[in-house]
């Protein structure tokens, strides 16, 4: 059952009781909210993912509502909370579909704790995964977005997981968020692409969503091999250059993306090394989407 | 393979430009660039003063690199040298 | 068909008997997940687990929280370890081994409750009189106050079983020295010389030394039944219940006797009183008879800890709760009751009316993170 089998007002009504659970790749959330807009949002976006029925376990416990002081009216807010407990500084109430992604990122980063888990977008082509680590403004999203419009298999755009004991990346799929000019950009380099409706003026600005294609929804508990590790810089007007970059540097920058790399120590010290290990690391600097896709399709290409 | 360095449980893991050290205790992690070497020489020289830190630091130093040797005969030699005790898993 | 468990019984029952794990349906795994994650269980209930025999028969994703939650108390105890190993290898040799408390004493003695547990700081007991010297050597490790308000410092100093918390400049790890393991304004007050005086040496290479079975379990009591904040409330009595059981098993007679004289010496029976009669509701665990007799007393004291008991069980429930409103009620009048036995009235006036206006306001919004950035950078 996806979210488009279940329609609006059967998501609506397990928003509002027992909860709805949206199957993300490998974890299940399980979302409950009374704020009317997060439904229409969930359709636009997220309408070919698995809805289990209310027997099922979630991972994560999701709840969107507003606080419960004069700003539940006044200039309304909403609240994250995960195990029921507020994790974010309230934001504007017409904000609550971004803040239920960030959410739900945030549950993804703190609560998963048996494989490592990387903040970076990934890509599959050919059973092969390409991982996009970068902090933000890096343009992460916006290449693993042009990437997955040219025919990628979308993995994740935010939390590359890697297995402790097998060498594979997964990920939640999700849809990919992006900020301020990439919206039109994207918007302009494919035209196929399904965007949420824009949600202004929140911290990172204007942000909308893209729905993953449904192909990718499909796979999404395929695993991939870890093949190659770039860390991506969009930089006005520069020229495209992919760039290897030595395995001890790819080791320390990735290091800084890996939300449980305390948590678990030893054990992500040597899984970080192996993947790092396993795959060719580059820096890439772009400008121009298309030169960018065509420098990664050569590269799984073997080119 | 685990390394004890003076005392303190670290893993190495070799690339193909640096040493990796993951110090057990305090979770750190340091990248040092042609290191087994560089840390067995400096290691030999001043056992007893030695830190991770303090190690890390001077290592980190490109103009004081010692001459290159194998790692596995440096552990060898450490081992004898009681600064560090080798244990394969 | 039973009618499905809340969060918290489904943990409650998890810890008492673990086989019980195998029984629950996917829906109930859901809040019982949640249940543990908010009291930092999730690793003991795997060791539980594993010992039961059940690891290998939970539902995969539900095994992988588990499993997580020990992974990362597993690293938490290396680091817990190490630290403790940096101290005992510093300044502190010019002093008499401390006596390590809590977490890090279940750790270093191997208690049971140890696997699988998270522990946030280094609790360290010095004997008054070596207060001050232990403060001063640690400054010049690199521990420093964390409480720079001239009230606080005071409230600490005056009125408190510890010095305000240090940290270190450069790791961050929070150490708490203590002179006591009750405040010196607390309703009863509990002498530290009987603690000292008979506490344990660890095995090398550990330089620390811990209380003895019948105190180490007494101060895990007053410890959570004389605390303000009931947080992780069911994890502190897990541990109570473990370690009663465990010294209980080891010693027999002679480990349930000394609790009960202890208790009795120290004055603090009738905090026992509440933590057994929580742990045997809650947890099921096993006392024995004479053991129960002798520490909840007379008929009235009896009939009164009855009246309490509903305020300590919702208090000790998780936010994966059917009785939400309940829970918080209990917390807030834990709350009060916890000042009140802190404090003697007026003194307890004063210090919330400092709190409420006078007191320099913190930084609420460092609270919570900032949602940009990846939801958590």
């Amino acid at each position: 059952m996806t979210l488009i089998d279940l329609g609006e007002s059967t998501v609506q009504e397990r928003l509002r009781g027992e909860g709805l659970i949206l199957k993300t790749g490998p974890f299940a959330a399980r979302i409950r909210t009374r704020i009317p807009v997060v439904a229409a949002a969930l359709m636009q976006v997220y309408q070919d993912f698995p809805v289990l029925d209310a027997s099922a376990f979630a991972d994560f416990e999701c709840h969107l509502r507003r606080p419960l002081t004069f700003r539940r009216w006044h200039r309304p807010q909403v609240l994250f909370l995960a195990d029921g407990r507020s994790v974010f500084k309230p934001l504007p109430l017409h904000q609550a579909f971004p803040v239920l992604e960030w959410g739900m990122n945030w549950c993804v980063a703190n609560q998963v704790h048996d494989r490592l888990v990387f903040h970076a977008a990934a890509v599959e082509r050919n059973g092969k995964a390409l991982i996009l680590p970068a902090p933000p403004e890096s343009g992460k999203s916006t290449l693993c977005a042009a990437l997955v419009a040219s025919g990628w298999r979308l993995i994740t755009d935010e939390s590359v997981l890697f297995d402790l004991r097998l060498d594979e990346v997964t990920g939640p799929v999700r849809p990919v968020s992006l900020k301020n000019a990439s919206i039109d950009v994207i918007n302009d380099f494919a035209g196929n692409v399904m965007l949420s409706d824009v949600c202004r003026d929140t911290l990172k600005g204007t942000v909308a969503h893209m729905r993953p294609p449904s192909s990718s929804v499909d796979r999404a508990d395929e695993p991939a091999t870890p093949a190659w590790v770039v860390f991506p810089e969009y930089r006005a007007g520069a020229a495209t250059l992919l760039k290897p970059l030595a395995a001890g540097s790819a080791f320390m920058q990735i290091v800084k993306s890996a939300f449980n790399y305390p948590a678990l120590g030893r054990r992500a010290f040597h899984r970080t090394a192996d993947l790092i290990d396993q795959a060719d690391a580059y820096t890439f600097v772009y400008s121009r989407l298309e030169e960018a896709i065509e420098t990664f399709d050569a590269l799984a290409a073997g080119r | 393979m685990t390394v004890y360095l003076v005392n303190q449980e670290c893993d190495f893991r070799p690339m193909d430009d640096a040493m990796l050290i993951f110090h057990g205790g305090s979770g750190e992690t340091y990248q040092l660039a042609g290191v087994p070497a560089c840390l067995v020489a400096e290691l030999l020289r001043t056992p007893e003063a030695s830190t991770l830190e303090s190690l890390v630091i001077r290592l980190s130093d490109p103009e004081s690199q010692p001459p290159v040797v194998l790692v596995e005969e440096a552990l060898e030699q450490l081992r004898k040298a009681g600064v560090v005790s080798v244990r394969h898993p | 068909m039973h009618s499905p468990l809340d969060g918290n019984q489904a943990l409650r029952l998890a810890l008492a008997r673990p086989e019980s794990m195998t029984e629950r349906t996917p829906a109930e795994w859901t809040v019982l997940v949640a249940a543990a994650r908010e009291t930092s269980l999730l690793g003991t209930l795997w060791n539980l687990a594993t010992l039961a025999g059940v690891a290998e028969r939970l539902p995969e994703p539900v095994g992988r929280h588990l499993y997580g939650g020990f992974l990362k108390a597993d690293r938490n105890a290396e680091a817990i370890q190490w630290e403790l190993q940096t101290l005992q290898s510093g300044m502190l040799q010019r002093l008499d081994p401390p006596v390590v408390l809590k977490g890090g004493a279940y750790l270093l003695a191997g208690l049971p409750n140890a696997s699988g547990r998270i522990c946030n700081d280094v609790d360290l007991l010095f004997p008054r009189a070596d207060l001050e010297r232990a403060e001063s050597l640690l400054f010049f490790e690199g521990w420093g106050t964390t409480h720079h308000d001239p009230y606080d410092q005071r409230y600490y100093r005056e009125w408190m079983h510890e010095l305000p918390p240090l940290e270190h400049w450069r790791r961050g790890t929070t150490l708490d020295v203590h002179h006591n393991i009750l405040p010196e304004t607390f309703a009863v007050r509990t002498d530290p010389v009987r603690l000292l005086a008979s506490a344990c040496d660890l095995p090398a290479p550990w330089r620390y030394r811990v209380l003895r079975p019948a105190h180490l379990a007494l101060h895990a009591i007053v410890h959570l039944f004389s605390e303000t904040e009931w947080d992780r409330a069911l994890r502190d009595l897990y541990d109570i219940k473990v370690l009663l059981e465990h010294f209980g098993g080891r010693g027999g007679d002679s480990f349930w006797r000394d609790l009960v004289d202890e208790a009795s010496s120290l004055g603090v029976t009738w905090l026992a009183a509440y933590a057994l009669d929580c742990c045997e509701q809650s947890l099921h665990a096993g006392v024995p008879l004479e053991v129960r007799e002798a520490l909840l007393g007379s008929r009235i004291t009896t009939l009164k800890r009855r009246a309490a008991r509903p305020l300590f069980l919702h208090g000790l429930n998780t936010r994966a709760s059917a009785t939400p409103k309940r829970d918080s009620v209990a917390r807030a009048l834990l709350f009060l009751r916890g000042h009140w036995l802190k404090m003697p009235p007026r003194l307890l006036a004063r210090h919330l009316f400092y709190k409420a206006f006078l007191a320099p306001k913190e930084d609420v919004t460092n609270s919570r993170t900032d949602p940009a950035g990846g939801g958590v950078r």
